[in-house]
């Protein structure tokens, strides 16, 4: 297993470098220049300010040695500072990241507590009306647009019960009723299409293990239905459900922007946005890296935790 | 089950031509599957709505011919919004948007991310990891805030969320692709046909493309789907189609403002956005219980 962990992270080395090439790139495809991007055309900026502006950018240097200098720092932890608050551009998204993933972590288990039972009962009534309606529940949540959810949560909040988002987001940490509070309608928005993944994905493999030969011996030994599905039917069917429900995790660290902005929860995604509206450039490049960064954590994760829970897959 | 698609195990199309494939009428085939019967449908609808919505609006959709915040009414079926606006009417030109946007980028995908997969299957060696390997990185960022970023950097607009959205979603078609189109590169009709001096493109687009059209065909129409959510949740951003072009997730954000005034404002362009991608879903469901049912119902 440690050789396999070893092996993974190695070969994930040459893909993170191309990740940072092209994080790095994507700053250099606004057309002309990065201080005219800054400032608007507009501006007149003595050539003196503008050559001040571009050292300080240190876009004045060959694409690169920029890069090279822009990796070296990525590699020590630093990616640069705000160029609207000045703070480092690390600590900005590390005050975002405990947002998102609290809200990552609630919608999952709003998903996951609902979408297996759903699944396993779509499954165990194939073909019956349950499994018709579940079906058409699960294309449905997969086909509604969470920040359309979103805002329909926040309309019947407020008309009926008066509610509306508080415009300063409360940590877990100070006030855990108030958090949850702020947390609990953008996780229901954000616990839809994830919970429709987590049922279909149950249903299919829970219909594929009931199937197999171990289950009619578990029925002809007499053992009770209930016990069958839930002891061997579901234990085994859960496996490809965990990866799915990972993957999903992983999505949702990087798929919150706009469930953050109506929310006005101030993750991960809410910073790359505001990055990206007041062209504040390191922290949009810093964002796109850091939220790949975790995205790829997240993943690598989940195939190790596949690779644990499958004995049938050899990790050599 | 398999109406179009030759098993791959009987090899050369020469041998599934001799057995005539069993004709059924439309009607056969929307009752056996009625999912995908709805999708296409309102799929129909939809492409409908966005060619002939002059002849379908009852108004400009940039006219205002009603009062501000009107309620839905028999002149204006879905309201009006803050600037007077037909929402019905606007809903319609807001099909153009979707449907252009979400079915040409994911032709882009498909020509890019399917040429690719099976030229990498096909040439093997330091072509093929070159050209996974690209594909691995564009796949490893979250493809949201991959298409957010350029998008922005680009300068946003239509057809800068058509091409981002479309190279974004390439590395998945190449991954599907590449699979079957190595499976078939094992088979002895094609050594055979190598042997014999058929060119590269002729086995390419004789042998390989014909197998590995179900995967892809199945993989399009989804993709269609998550393409027009994403194309509205960048225009809601703000970061997709530009006012004054009518499009939902426009809509949908500017109704954020004024929506506990008119709750109709939020309400018909949202569920719009959710009938286009349910419907492809529909399509895309039933085309993968038909097609190919090892890939399972994910």
């Amino acid at each position: 297993m440690r050789r396999y962990f070893f092996r993974r992270v190695i070969l994930l080395l040459p893909t993170l470098l191309g990740v940072s090439i092209i994080a790095f790139l994507i700053m250099h495809l606004i057309p002309g220049d990065v201080v005219d991007a800054m400032i608007g055309t507009e501006a007149n900026l003595s050539e003196e300010s503008r050559e001040t502006l571009q050292r300080v950018l240190g876009v004045d240097k060959p694409i690169a040695r920029q890069y090279v200098d822009w990796l070296t720092a990525l590699l020590q932890g630093d990616l640069g500072v705000s160029l609207i608050s000045g703070s480092p551009v690390v600590d900005e998204l590390m005050r975002g990241l405990p947002v998102t993933i609290e809200l990552a972590i609630v919608s999952s288990l709003i998903a996951i507590v609902l979408g297996v039972p759903l699944g396993v009962i779509s499954a165990v009534h194939r073909r019956g009306w349950l499994d018709g309606a579940t079906r058409i529940l699960g294309l449905a949540g997969l086909s509604m647009p969470n920040f359309w959810l979103g805002i329909l949560l926040l309309l019947a909040a407020s008309r009926w019960f008066n509610w509306s988002p508080k415009l300063i987001y409360v940590s877990f940490w100070d006030n855990p009723a108030e958090n949850l509070s702020q947390m609990l309608l953008p996780s229901i928005a954000l616990s839809v299409g994830f919970m429709a993944v987590v049922m279909r994905m149950t249903r299919s493999s829970m219909l594929e293990v009931l199937n197999q030969d171990f289950i009619r011996t578990a029925r002809a030994k007499g053992l009770r239905e209930s016990a069958v599905v839930a002891r061997h039917g579901l234990r085994n069917a859960l496996i490809p459900v965990i990866t799915i429900a990972g993957i999903q995790f992983a999505y949702l660290l990087g798929g919150a922007v706009v469930i953050e902005q109506i929310f006005g929860l101030p993750g991960l995604g809410w910073i790359l946005m505001k990055g990206i509206m007041q062209r504040d450039f390191p922290i949009v490049q810093g964002g796109v890296m850091f939220i790949t960064l975790a995205f790829m954590v997240v993943n690598l994760g989940v195939d190790l935790i596949y690779a644990r829970l499958d004995p049938r897959i050899s990790y050599s | 089950m398999s109406t179009a698609i030759e098993a791959p195990a009987l090899g050369s199309s020469f041998e599934a031509a001799a057995i005539p494939p069993r004709r059924r009428t439309i009607a056969q085939l929307a009752r056996t599957f009625p999912l995908a019967a709805s999708g296409l449908i309102a799929i129909v609808l939809l492409i409908g709505a966005a060619v002939f919505a002059p002849f379908i609006a009852p108004y400009d959709p940039a006219s205002q011919p009603g009062p501000r915040f009107g309620s839905p009414s028999r002149e204006f079926l879905m309201g009006t919004d803050n600037l007077g606006r037909d929402v019905f009417s606007r809903v319609i030109y807001g099909a153009r948007a979707s449907m252009f946007v979400g079915m040409t980028a994911v032709a882009i995908a498909l020509v890019i991310g399917g040429f690719f997969g099976i030229v990498a299957a096909y040439h093997l060696g330091y072509l093929d990891t070159a050209i996974m390997g690209i594909m691995d990185i564009l796949f490893s960022f979250p493809p949201l805030i991959l298409i957010l970023a350029v998008s922005a950097a680009l300068g946003p607009s239509l057809s800068t969320a058509t091409l981002v959205i479309g190279l974004v979603y390439s590395p998945r078609f190449a991954r599907i692709a590449r699979g079957p189109a190595l499976a078939v590169m094992q088979e002895q009709y094609v050594e055979a046909a190598r042997v014999v001096g058929v060119s590269s493109w002729r086995i390419i687009l004789r042998h390989l493309l014909p197998n590995v059209a179900a995967p892809l065909i199945i993989l399009t129409s989804l993709s269609v789907s998550t393409a027009i959510l994403t194309e509205a949740t960048l225009s809601f951003l703000g970061l997709g189609v530009q006012p004054p072009t009518p499009s939902w997730g426009v809509m949908l954000s500017d109704a954020r403002t004024y929506m506990i005034i008119s709750p109709w404002v939020a309400i018909f362009p949202g569920a719009a956005i959710m009938i286009a991608v349910l419907a492809f879903n529909l399509l895309g469901d039933d085309l993968r219980d038909a097609l190919d049912p090892r890939l399972g119902t994910l």
